[in-house]
């Protein structure tokens, strides 16, 4: 249970896709409304859990036993296709609004680094002993980078009201809090 | 050149697809070498998609640029490894996402709609930029976060080393800080657009 609680920590904070693997840095930057955030998020976290469930087993059961590892990037991005194109089909019988945002959104979410960077992150991750643990972190991943993409949304709101220098205005000052984000994260390890 | 790096939208998007890389490249030579695989990746991904042009439709050409860029990112890390092995498993998965980086750096549909010899400009200097800003984070981190360039010691007594600039978070701290050192000189040449 601790075993647990531990992953799910460390998800959140120590282990945050955004803060502290850099990977989706872009989503802090994005320029757009909390409900479009939050519909990407929720995609991409559906996205990031299903191609762990699929990633895993495929690693870990049948490239590492065959020496293949350098196939796992190869294959990751297939999987990450099929489960999109899979995704779009049944959104468009079940969810037509999320069809729409899937079918104009499915290169960038396809070309996310997030996705790929987490499934391959899995194989070389000390706190992942298990499909259990690859699963629950996936989960708690999807709710760190969830978690701080809101943060961020609501800090670039605050920072185009402040007034700042011209040349620390945008991505500068976004990347300063992103720092110390980073580093406050950090410090609860 | 010089107009294509005042361009305030190229600059952002090159610097942020280098960010993740970041993480990772805390020294000079960790940089110096994931700084040439992205060169790599990215340039023969583009000229290969301008090569298969003809054979694809414009609505996978995105879809093929990655699968072909994991390919080359791929065998980038496998040449690495000869050279480097303990510096490329200290970089891990970052490499084969490269790929990523590499369909942010040379859009597929520009390669799609240009010549070959366009095309292979427009990749190198997007990716030499990004290997730059790349290299320069990690002589900097490596200089304020342990003391040395390229393994050699630079510092006497006086200076202690701030592991603050091995973390993540130093990446992201020398990143915005050489973003603010490129807007200020943007801003002072005259050229009144900053990158937002």
């Amino acid at each position: 249970m601790s075993g647990i609680l531990a992953l799910l920590i460390a998800g959140v904070f120590t282990e945050n896709v955004i803060t502290s693997k850099l990977l989706g840095v872009e989503q802090i930057e994005d320029k757009i409304t909390l409900k479009s955030l939050l519909q990407k998020c929720g995609v991409l976290s559906v996205l990031l859990f299903a191609t762990t469930l699929v990633t895993y087993p495929v690693f870990r059961f049948i490239l590492v036993p065959l020496g293949a590892e350098y196939l796992s990037a190869f294959c990751g991005v297939i999987i990450i296709c099929g489960l999109i194109a899979a995704t779009i089909v049944l959104a468009k019988r079940f969810l037509p609004s999320l069809h729409k945002f899937l079918n104009v959104n499915r290169e960038v979410l396809t070309c996310s680094a997030v996705v790929l960077g987490l499934s391959l992150s899995f194989m070389q991750n000390e706190l992942v002993t298990g499909y259990l643990s690859a699963l629950v972190l996936s989960l708690s991943s999807c709710v760190g980078f969830t978690a701080v993409s809101v943060v961020f949304h609501g800090i670039n709101d605050r920072l185009k009201e402040s007034d700042l220098p011209e040349c620390i205005k945008g991505l500068p000052i976004t990347l300063t809090v992103a720092a110390f984000i980073s580093l406050a994260f950090s410090g609860l390890a | 050149m010089f107009d294509i790096l005042r361009d305030k939208t190229l600059y952002n998007k090159m610097i942020v697809a280098a960010i993740p890389l970041s993480a990772v490249c805390c020294t000079a030579f960790t940089a110096l070498l994931s700084a040439a695989a992205m060169v790599a990746t990215v340039v023969l991904s583009a000229l290969l998609i301008n090569l298969l042009k003809k054979f694809l439709n414009k609505k996978i050409a995105r879809f093929a640029h990655i699968i072909i860029a994991v390919g080359i990112a791929g065998v980038s890390a496998l040449l690495l490894k000869i050279i480097a092995e303990e510096t490329i498993v200290s970089i891990g998965f970052y490499l084969p996402l490269l790929a990523v980086t590499s369909t942010i750096l040379a859009d597929s549909d520009f390669a799609m709609e240009n010549e070959i010899i366009t095309t292979v400009a427009g990749g190198a200097v997007t990716s030499c930029t990004s290997g730059l800003f790349l290299l320069t984070c990690g002589i900097i981190r490596e200089i304020m976060g342990v003391g040395s360039v390229f393994g050699m010691d630079i510092y006497t007594k006086w200076f202690s080393p701030m592991a603050f600039f091995a973390t993540p978070a130093g990446g992201l701290l020398t990143a915005a800080i050489l973003t603010v050192i490129y807007n200020f000189l943007v801003l002072k040449t005259g050229k009144k657009e900053v990158v937002e």
